[in-house]
């Protein structure tokens, strides 16, 4: 189920919202948002829900077993399995057949099987949770619930399941400890606000160029402006879309009385690939900067330890995007990126701000090739085209209407969680009127987020 | 003035209410314009696109209130100019011709099960199958649009909750911007309405009245036309996936309908200009399409009591493609030709 569907708007949502503020007790919430999360999950295909529910409560035993353990080191020990466990389901049903595929190549002898298995939705988002849970109790961070049911929602909210934001357990504790409250003022009207945003910023602006790009990306041969075409329109694409789903979580997180983390704060607008890590996908950089980075050693350990760390954590990053090498190969170009930019932080900072923003730009769009590519022969081919001014090409009006439209939107309008949407009745009509609008763009179409297939 | 007080129950309220009010003077101003005629065919509005399977539903009824239906020619625009008097004349029967723009099988079942259903008992069907009409792809929206004929389809009674369900899912289809678009548009054309296309006579022939008198007045240019046609079809056969099994079912339930109601079939393949045959010819998906297609047409006599004539080459009739309108539509006269060598066929 999408958010952008008639099933999930029609039918979906009014239910599972008037049912959880129709009960009131705590349980009866934690239950309701659990069996919505399965239903929702459920609706790709049931059968993932399993491996989700033992995920949920492997995580779940572990957190209450390091709690309860006699001494640190048994507390090591179940955190170390729960963790193993959690990345050999994600290993196994993500990257066993690339790792297969490779080894196979690389020695043909080797008879390693292709599995017929399907790659569960939202995997690597819900792995993730339960992973920061299972660490984060280890490390004191924060105290295992002996709550089954308020576990189960914390990883099955529906409407961060399959794409985030990964959202941790210390983040919302607060919220989930106080969800039999009375719905807060101001909170429906703003959640409705950003929900109505970003299904706008997805349904309009993503979605258009989406029907720009996809075209010109299945022609075998592209021109110079067909390429920066392409590579602009994707980038585009990708923010609008991925902002544009983290905005209707955070719209629904408020809906249901939950304060969901941000995701986004103007990427584009970023000074710096250092500075872009810190704008796009928040949730997920702050989760590789503190779960991996920081255990790699982070960069206690002199420059080239700290380099080597960066590079290890951004290709990781990168691969955890999906079994690819265009994936490596852009964490990797990330990582190279990031410490050239702390090498070269005072050479850079010392241009004007505007110019070092347009190079940091050009740099993530020519990354945004490599993972929107295939293969490698594809990141090639479009990267070369995108440096081949003589063979220039057609002017597409459509196409240079909406990327300026994209480029307006990413330069003026503040992200959806910093606006402060008026939150009188007045409003209500007009928030109905961007609903409106945006079904108008839904109605009829299929359209899933790109972010589903991480 | 202070803002309001911030209840979320009444700003739900107020949201939902103007939700409901916003989506009732969409549908009110759809439903009042109507660009496309899917409500009603009677409208000041000016009308954007011609609803063909409307004007055959609405034809179709008052023409058998002279007399019923014995004779009903089924197509897609190929054979919407054949003449039904020129069968009625050499066969003695009452024919309608049922052709509509871009017809697939859907329509072809429907629409002769609406003739059924309406108490006609066709003793000839006349089909003229299109090959793009057993291709992959989506019902055209103006049959989904028409209650009687997806009732008919889908061999459902008619009933009150089942019109209001239909419309409902008609209004919901409505909501999109195209629609607005065009309504607006109907609306600013409204003073200097533009000069029907097409129209169509009492028995459901059709008339190119704007494209006849291009033609006479020497204004329309057939190879453009010619040649703007041949890169569409070949365009169009880039992407062919195969030929789609819902649409060679629905073609064989009328055949296997047609021959329980004990009425003679006599299919065509229609006409093609001898330039896009050319180029048919040069293209691996065209020829692969055509030959799927005429496989299956040529097929279906194997398995029931219907004829196939193969007038794909215009020397099969006698025709002069160089006066058609474009590569794969007929000329009037090539139209009569074709109707009088289906007639000679013994029909």
């Amino acid at each position: 189920m999408v958010f952008n569907s008639d099933v999930f708007l029609l039918a979906f949502l009014p239910l599972v919202y008037l049912a959880f503020w129709a009960v009131r007790s705590k349980q009866s919430r934690y239950v309701l948002l659990t069996a919505a999360g399965y239903v929702f999950y459920g609706w790709w295909d049931w059968r993932f829900c399993l491996l989700l529910l033992f995920s949920s409560l492997l995580s779940f035993g572990a957190g209450l077993a390091i709690m309860s353990a006699p001494s640190p080191r048994q507390s090591r020990w179940w955190m170390i399995g729960a963790v193993t466990v959690d990345l050999s389901l994600l290993f196994f049903f993500k990257y066993f057949n690339f790792f297969s595929g490779n080894v196979r190549a690389a020695w043909p002898s080797v008879p390693l099987p292709v599995l017929e298995v399907a790659l569960p939705v939202g995997i690597s988002f819900y792995t993730f949770h339960t992973i920061s849970y299972v660490v984060d109790v280890y490390a004191g961070r924060v105290r295992a619930t002996r709550n089954l049911w308020e576990y189960l929602t914390y990883v099955n909210l529906f409407f961060q399941l399959v794409a985030g934001p990964i959202v941790r357990f210390r983040q919302i504790e607060d919220d989930l400890d106080h969800i039999d409250g009375p719905p807060q003022t101001g909170w429906t009207a703003r959640g409705i606000a950003i929900f109505v945003a970003g299904l706008l910023k997805k349904v309009v602006i993503a979605d258009h160029l989406g029907t720009i790009v996809d075209p010109l990306l299945k022609q075998p041969h592209l021109s110079f402006l067909d390429a920066w075409t392409a590579a602009l329109g994707y980038t585009g694409q990708l923010y609008f879309d991925f902002s544009g789903y983290s905005d209707m979580a955070l719209g629904l997180g408020l809906l249901f009385g939950l304060r969901i983390p941000r995701n986004f704060n103007s990427p584009y607008r970023a000074a710096g690939i250092q500075d872009f890590w810190h704008r796009w996908h928040i949730s997920l950089s702050t989760w590789l900067r503190d779960y991996l980075y920081i255990t790699l050693g982070g960069s206690r350990g002199g420059t080239f330890r700290t380099q080597g760390n960066l590079m290890l954590t951004m290709v990781l990053g990168g691969l955890w995007h999906g079994a690819n090498w265009t994936f490596v190969i852009w964490g990797g170009y990330h990582g190279l990126l990031l410490i050239m930019d702390r090498q070269g932080g005072s050479f850079f900072s010392n241009w004007p701000r505007p110019l070092y923003q347009l190079q940091t730009f050009i740099l993530v769009v020519i990354g945004w090739v490599l993972f929107r590519s295939d293969n490698l022969p594809m990141a090639g081919r479009w990267l070369s085209a995108m440096f081949q001014p003589d063979n220039a090409g057609s002017f597409a009006p459509r196409a240079a209407a909406w990327l300026a439209v994209a480029a307006a939107w990413v330069l003026l309008v503040p992200e959806s969680w910093e606006i402060k949407f008026p939150t009188t009745l007045r409003w209500a009509p007009v928030y109905a009127a961007g609903l409106l609008l945006a079904y108008y763009y839904i109605n009829g179409t299929e359209s899933v987020f790109l972010y589903f297939q991480f | 003035m202070r803002a309001s007080a911030l209840c979320p129950r009444q700003f739900w309220w107020i949201f939902l209410l103007s939700l409901v009010l916003m989506v009732g003077a969409h549908c009110l101003l759809v439903t009042t314009v109507d660009p496309r005629r899917y409500f009603s065919s009677r409208n000041s509005f000016p009308q954007l696109h011609p609803n063909s399977r409307r004007v055959k539903v609405e034809a179709l009824a008052r023409f058998q209130q002279a007399g019923p239906v014995t004779g009903l020619i089924l197509g897609s625009s190929r054979s919407m100019l054949l003449s039904p008097q020129e069968f009625d004349r050499r066969t003695g029967l009452r024919f309608f011709n049922a052709g509509v723009f871009s017809g697939t099988a859907e329509d072809f079942l429907s629409l002769y099960r609406l003739a059924r259903r309406n108490g006609n008992h066709p003793r000839v069907i006349v089909l003229g199958l299109d090959p793009a009409a057993i291709y992959e792809g989506r019902p055209e929206e103006e049959l989904s649009a028409n209650f009687a004929l997806t009732a008919a389809l889908e061999n459902r009674a008619v009933s009150g909750w089942g019109q209001a369900w239909h419309s409902l899912i008609l209004y919901k289809q409505m909501l999109r911007p195209q629609a607005l678009v065009e309504v607006a548009t109907s609306i600013a054309m409204r003073r200097h309405p533009p000069e029907p296309r097409s129209t169509f006579d009492a028995d459901g022939r059709l008339h190119e009245r704007k494209t006849e008198r291009a033609i006479q007045s020497g204004e329309y240019n057939f190879r453009a036309e010619l040649e703007l046609s041949r890169r569409r079809m070949i365009e169009s056969l880039q992407n062919f996936q195969g030929l789609s099994q819902r649409r060679t079912q629905l073609i064989e339930s009328l055949m296997a309908e047609a021959a329980a109601d004990q009425a003679r079939v006599v299919i065509w393949i229609p006409p093609v200009h001898p330039t896009l045959l050319e180029t048919m010819a040069r293209s691996p998906q065209a020829t692969t399409a055509d030959g799927l297609a005429r496989q299956f047409t040529i097929g279906l006599a194997e398995r029931y009591p219907v004829q196939v004539i193969d007038l794909t080459h215009p020397s099969a009739f006698g025709g002069d493609p160089d006066r058609w309108y474009d590569s794969i539509h007929i000329s009037p006269l090539d139209a009569d030709k074709i109707a009088r060598r289906l007639a000679a066929y013994g029909i």
